[in-house]
């Protein structure tokens, strides 16, 4: 049994371990362009933590305390995509010029996925919980 | 609940595809595909303001220009659509104790994208 949901977690965490790298890697991509490349060992412990959820979440599957994952990882990606948006605004000087960018807008259809994803989730060990 | 999780999708989906296009922006603008060129002169105490842009990428683009000499402001604007090359002016007549001029050139990309270009020039009379 033990073995089991320990298998579930471990499938689950390396599910979250995809998604959190792809988030990574697209704010490398965007703080490359924008600033300058992010060092990837800064983002280790935010993929860490993702991977961690990701384990929990498989772990208690089917179980009552499934509900308690699912909300975590729907506040920890919230909170991640705060933290990342920082990389779209910003201030530069290009010949004499002071540039002022702000590109948080290109967030909203990722907040709106997130938003629906995690609901969803919710909402499906909600029915698990009471089926 | 099925609905739902299509429906994210479709939003992620949306999202890569702001994101590629904020980046195409970018690069864009890096590689001198896009090209906004302000000038200034002074003529007989008047200040004449020349932006010449060009569009080469495949980006709608609007410029707000506005120039503000104390109380004074003068703007005007550009629609470039992808490959337009547009030059516009403005003049403003400068008072004699007037030493800066405040130039805000505001770019906005594909209606989403915004970007504020300002600088304060000294004016030699």
């Amino acid at each position: 049994m033990i073995r089991r949901r320990v298998l579930t977690g471990f499938k689950s965490a390396l599910l979250s371990a995809m998604e959190f790298i792809f988030i990574a890697v697209f704010y490398q991509m965007v703080s490359l362009v924008l600033h300058e490349p992010v060092n990837l060992t800064s983002l280790a412990p935010f993929i860490i933590i993702g991977i961690i959820l990701g384990f929990l979440q498989g772990f208690t599957d089917r179980t009552p305390f499934a509900l308690i994952p699912a909300l975590l990882v729907f506040i920890y990606e919230l909170f991640l995509l705060v933290y990342f948006s920082r990389a779209l605004s910003g201030e530069t000087l290009i010949s004499g010029f002071t540039v002022q960018y702000n590109f948080s807008i290109v967030m909203m259809p990722l907040i709106v996925a997130i938003c629906l994803s995690g609901i969803s989730r919710i909402f499906k060990e909600i029915e698990k919980l009471t089926s | 609940m099925k609905t739902i999780g299509y429906l994210s999708l479709i939003f992620y989906l949306l999202f890569a595809l702001f994101i590629f296009n904020l980046l195409d922006f970018v690069m864009a603008i890096e590689q001198g595909k896009i090209s906004i060129e302000p000038n200034f002169e002074v003529i007989n105490n008047k200040l004449l303001i020349r932006v010449n842009s060009t569009n080469n990428s495949f980006h709608k683009l609007e410029l707000r220009v506005e120039v503000r000499v104390g109380a004074q402001k003068k703007s005007f604007q550009l629609l470039l659509n992808p490959g337009d090359s547009k030059i516009d002016q403005a003049n403003i007549t400068l008072a004699h104790d007037v030493k800066f001029v405040n130039l805000t050139i505001i770019i906005i990309a594909d209606e989403i994208l915004r970007m504020n270009i300002t600088k304060s020039l000294e004016v030699r009379n």
